[in-house]
């Protein structure tokens, strides 16, 4: 379970998050809805543990730190990739970073989400759409239990937003308890077991 | 996966950025060029060098008048200088100033004897900026070989007290002093051999153009490594402080940034080195000798590079420092470092500073291979390489980590 207690993040004067609660029950899926500003890549970036909250803390199954860093995956808003690398040169660097290299993860994962035609290309070379499946499968390649991912449709086409949300499903029937932000909730909202809403840093059920 | 593959994929990063490392990387050549068509041929011009001087001697010491005869003498001989002594201050400095002669020196009253006795001689020179070049030439010769001379001269001073000491008659002590004081002119008029050339104002005019060409090229080996700095500040800015990465791993990835930059640098290199060779037909082995210097100069900018990029969250902030670090380093090495009246913290700084013992080594191994000197600069390099590499990678855990 992802166990958050009173996270506050404030940028000078203005409060980002503001005592935000809240918990992920193994295999529960939670849509994380709110506007643009209002908090929810603030939030999950919190939760995902590569921004640091003024106050409060966040537990994985207890644990805390490192130990609690490596059970959860992370797929940022922007796009965080080895531009000058290919799609496969990015996956195997990528999974290598996070612990092994996994070449049939890394075949899965362009299958799924129909990189084929453009794993051998580099990633400064790719459409916006096709650098965010990219963005996702880097996120997928280690071990995880948690996934966040960060409107992880965003600037994707109809075709791409099919598959991506067909491999989330996977991910859930195997058990993966995920938190997703996202401007238009119809389209992933049938993956979603409840959801929560966040406006000027409130967090809401 | 195999830690090479890492290194693999991190030169091809590193090289594949906008082309910005083709450009670090070819930078040099036409600055090299520049160099060989412009500089080079004033530095390096031979026989043909003609210095005028005005020399004001007020030291009445035998000694000096001799020294200034070796000296001078020599090289009015071989009418490579011509000196005009002066009376007054006024002359020498209006000969300077009517474009009579290039440069004018006055030696004050005692000179010598302050010397003798440990104390600070100071000869007053005055030329015009136009004829810059001339007098520093004439000025590192005459200071060079005074300095040398003068350490020779108590050298066989000190054999004359001992000999004293020792009770020998009267012409025998004569005798040393002629001897010792014939061999040390025969050995000085001559040490330019060393290099392959002869006389005194030479050796000084080729002292700067080794120092030149080896200040250039580790100035543009430093400036080779600016992609380095660039892609590891976006590296933790941007890419790793979104992605939780073990340290362990991140220590592999600190390694194979290190090991791909420096052979960024170390291909920068190798379109200077064999031009060096052409310019200047080093021996097989001198030249050989610098390669161990190339190779460690390399892996110290790289870490320093690394250092740098880890210091500054924005890329343009870590090329901005790194390029004021570089014209720091680059000015003291190139304004101080034949200095000896310097602040000890200055002077300190200077002989642990990596840009000089790299340019020290260069410019030693490539023209006169002096073993200590070379041992020195090499351990300075690789202390400096430690250090930047462990301060690096504290900064880069700490960047990429929450």
């Amino acid at each position: 379970m992802i166990e958050a207690k009173c996270l506050v993040k404030r940028y000078g004067s203005y409060t980002a998050v503001d005592d935000a609660s809240l918990s992920l029950e193994k295999g529960e899926v939670v849509a994380l809805l709110g506007s643009n500003g209002s908090g929810k890549s603030t939030l999950l970036s919190m939760l995902a543990m590569v921004l640091k909250p003024d106050s409060g803390e966040v537990t994985v199954d207890g644990l805390k730190g490192k130990q609690a860093k490596e059970k959860v995956a992370y797929v940022p808003q922007e796009i965080v990739l080895f531009e000058e690398l290919t799609v496969m040169e990015n996956l195997y660097a990528w999974s290598s970073l996070k612990g092994k290299e996994n070449t049939e993860r890394a075949d899965y994962l362009v299958n799924e989400l129909e990189m084929t035609d453009f794993k051998r290309k580099r990633v400064d070379r790719l459409s916006g759409g096709q650098r965010r499946r990219v963005n996702l499968a880097v996120a997928l390649m280690g071990k995880y239990d948690y996934l966040l991912l960060d409107e992880p449709l965003a600037g994707i086409d109809a075709h791409g937003g099919e598959c991506i949300e067909h491999l989330l499903k996977k991910e859930k029937e195997k058990g993966c308890s995920m938190i997703l932000t996202e401007h238009n909730p119809t389209i992933l909202l049938p993956l979603t077991d409840r959801s929560l809403r966040i406006e000027r840093g409130h967090l809401t059920v | 996966m195999n830690p090479f593959m890492f290194i693999l994929y991190d030169i091809k990063r590193l090289f594949g950025r906008g082309k910005t490392a083709f450009i670090a990387m070819l930078s040099p050549i036409p600055v090299i060029l520049m160099f060989a068509m412009f500089l080079a041929p004033i530095l390096t011009q031979g026989n043909g060098v003609f210095f005028s001087g005005a020399i004001l001697n007020e030291d009445d010491s035998e000694s000096v008048d001799q020294l200034m005869n070796i000296i001078i003498n020599y090289e009015v001989k071989k009418g490579n200088v011509t000196v005009y002594p002066v009376k007054e201050k006024e002359t020498g400095e209006r000969m300077v100033d009517e474009g009579k002669v290039a440069v004018f020196m006055h030696i004050p009253p005692d000179t010598y004897t302050d010397s003798m006795n440990g104390k600070r001689a100071v000869m007053e020179f005055y030329y015009a900026p136009s004829r810059a070049f001339d007098a520093l030439t004439f000025y590192t010769g005459i200071k060079s070989s005074i300095s040398v001379f003068g350490q020779g001269i108590r050298l066989v001073n000190i054999a004359v007290g001992i000999a004293e000491k020792l009770g020998l008659r009267e012409e025998e002590i004569f005798r040393i002093w002629d001897e010792g004081v014939l061999d040390l002119q025969n050995v000085f008029i001559h040490r330019g051999r060393v290099i392959g050339k002869n006389g005194i104002f030479l050796f000084g005019a080729d002292y700067h153009f080794r120092f030149a060409i080896a200040l250039l090229f580790a100035t543009c080996a430093y400036m080779s490594s600016f992609p380095i700095m660039y892609l590891t500040s976006l590296d933790l800015s941007e890419i790793f402080s979104k992605r939780s990465i073990p340290t362990k791993r991140l220590a592999v990835y600190f390694i194979a940034r290190i090991i791909s930059g420096a052979i960024l640098i170390l291909s920068s290199f190798l379109i200077m080195f064999p031009v060096a060779r052409l310019l200047r037909q080093i021996q097989l082995d001198f030249a050989l000798s610098v390669i161990p210097g190339i190779i460690l100069t390399s892996f110290v900018f790289s870490s320093l590079a690394v250092l740098l990029g880890s210091m500054f969250k924005r890329g343009q902030s870590a090329l901005w420092a790194g390029l004021y670090f570089g014209t720091a380093s680059v000015a003291s090495v190139a304004f101080l470092s034949d200095k000896t009246d310097i602040p000890e913290a200055l002077a300190c700084l200077m002989r642990i500073s990596p840009l000089r013992a790299s340019v020290s080594i260069f410019s030693n191994g490539m023209f006169n291979l002096m073993i200590e000197r070379y041992a020195f600069d090499m351990f300075v390099l690789f202390s400096t390489f430690v250090i930047f590499s462990a301060a690096g990678f504290a900064l880069y855990r700490k960047r990429s980590a929450l």
